[in-house]
């Protein structure tokens, strides 16, 4: 906490004075009419910095409220988008309550040809894109795997985003899941945090979403929290998800990321009776 | 791969990146062959220590007990001169878009590449 405020207090002082000497600049230089613009400059600055960060809480809030309802969620206790804020700074800008947690626990699933109960899951279509490993290699922004995986399973399953009813989307970090969410087209650019906070992604909404609480809130133990996603999938396919059951889970979206967003699966499942 | 230049891995004050000398492509990390076009034999290089900063993020949660001492400390990403991308430690008032400069500086018992703004 200390070490927090001194960080604040160091970078505050030196925006101040940064600010202090753009002001004092104008005013020599006898240009007090763009002063006013440097205030708005500094008010919107402060304005997006608190925004970015209040965004990207909304995603470990959604993550939370699921997992409050899957009685083997590491995290039972409800969070605000005030306490993400208040988390202490792990990396800037994201904070504690913006990563997941080290987790113990594992996952299982068996496959089988013959359907055990009533309803079944079959791959539809399947898709992988490996564009680098460091971070230093990655390509653009507005390139990155999860567009060219989407792209290929879509060709492969025959189906769009639009047919999709239920989604499983890594969400390592915050970051991690408003940027997937985006690139896969369940969210247009820049409003995937708006739709989780008009219930879109909630259990009720149009697009449920990690129903078990994601890797955020759920746990994320290694292979076995990716796998959740899988688990908690097939048990809405199969309507087995007790309190959690969503509407209609036929068809389902799965993504996987593996490495700093590197290598990643998008598959399309869909419910056979 | 043969004959790489000691570089700041090896504790000596450089960055030595591989140039393609079919395709021309830079590659920060070294390889037998050039990841662009496949050439063997890539040319090693040592840069300039000039760029511009990519990406930053402050850390101040440390990974490990050894670097606790220097928490708060910024990871940048930045794109060199010589046209590769590399991560490395930077000053902590670092912004994107900063034209920067390279020195080296222990972190952690070993020695790494530092970045602060170009004078």
């Amino acid at each position: 906490m200390l070490q927090m405020l001194v960080v604040t207090l160091r970078e505050g002082i030196e925006a101040f004075l940064i600010v202090a000497i753009a002001i004092t600049y104008l005013r020599k230089t006898g240009r007090d009419g763009l002063v006013p613009a440097a205030w708005w400059g500094t008010a919107i600055a402060v304005t997006l910095s608190v925004v970015l960060g209040v965004f990207l809480a909304e995603f470990a809030v959604l993550m939370r409220s699921h997992a409050l309802t899957h009685p083997g969620a590491q995290f039972h206790e409800a969070i605000t988008v005030a306490d993400v804020m208040a988390s202490k700074p792990v990396a800037m800008p994201l904070k504690l309550l913006d990563c997941c947690p080290v987790s113990d626990g594992g996952a299982a699933f068996v496959i089988s040809r013959e359907r055990t109960g009533a309803a079944g899951v079959q791959v539809r279509g399947c898709a992988q894109a490996h564009t680098h490993q460091h971070v230093t290699a990655a390509p653009a922004l507005s390139e990155l795997g999860a567009e060219i995986a989407i792209a290929k399973a879509k060709v492969a399953s025959g189906l769009s985003i639009s047919d999709v009813r239920y989604a499983a989307v890594y969400d390592s970090f915050t970051i991690t899941l408003a940027m997937l969410l985006e690139d896969l087209g369940l969210a247009k650019r820049g409003e995937a945090a708006a739709r989780v906070r008009s219930g879109h992604f909630g259990r009720d909404g149009a697009m449920p979403l990690n129903t078990h609480g994601g890797l955020l809130s759920y746990g994320h133990c290694g292979v076995g929290g990716a796998m959740a996603h899988l688990v908690e999938t097939h048990l809405q396919m199969t309507d087995r998800a007790g309190s959690r059951q969503v509407r209609d889970a036929s068809i389902a979206l799965l993504h996987g990321d593996g490495g700093v967003l590197s290598s990643h699966v998008s598959m399309f499942l869909e419910r056979v009776r | 791969m043969s004959d790489k230049p000691a570089d700041w891995t090896k504790g000596v004050e450089a960055i030595v990146y591989q140039s393609c000398g079919v395709c021309g492509k830079p590659q920060y990390f070294h390889r037998s062959f050039c990841a662009a076009c496949g050439a063997p034999e890539p040319a090693a290089k040592r840069a300039s220590g000039a760029g511009t900063v990519y990406a930053t993020s402050l850390v101040c949660r440390a990974a490990t007990p050894e670097t606790r001492a220097h928490v708060p400390y910024n990871i940048v990403l930045i794109d060199t001169a010589e046209g590769f991308r590399m991560m490395a430690h930077g000053d902590n008032d670092l912004a994107i878009g900063d034209k920067v400069t390279a020195r080296y500086q222990p972190f952690a018992g070993r020695l790494v590449p530092y970045f602060a703004k170009a004078k």
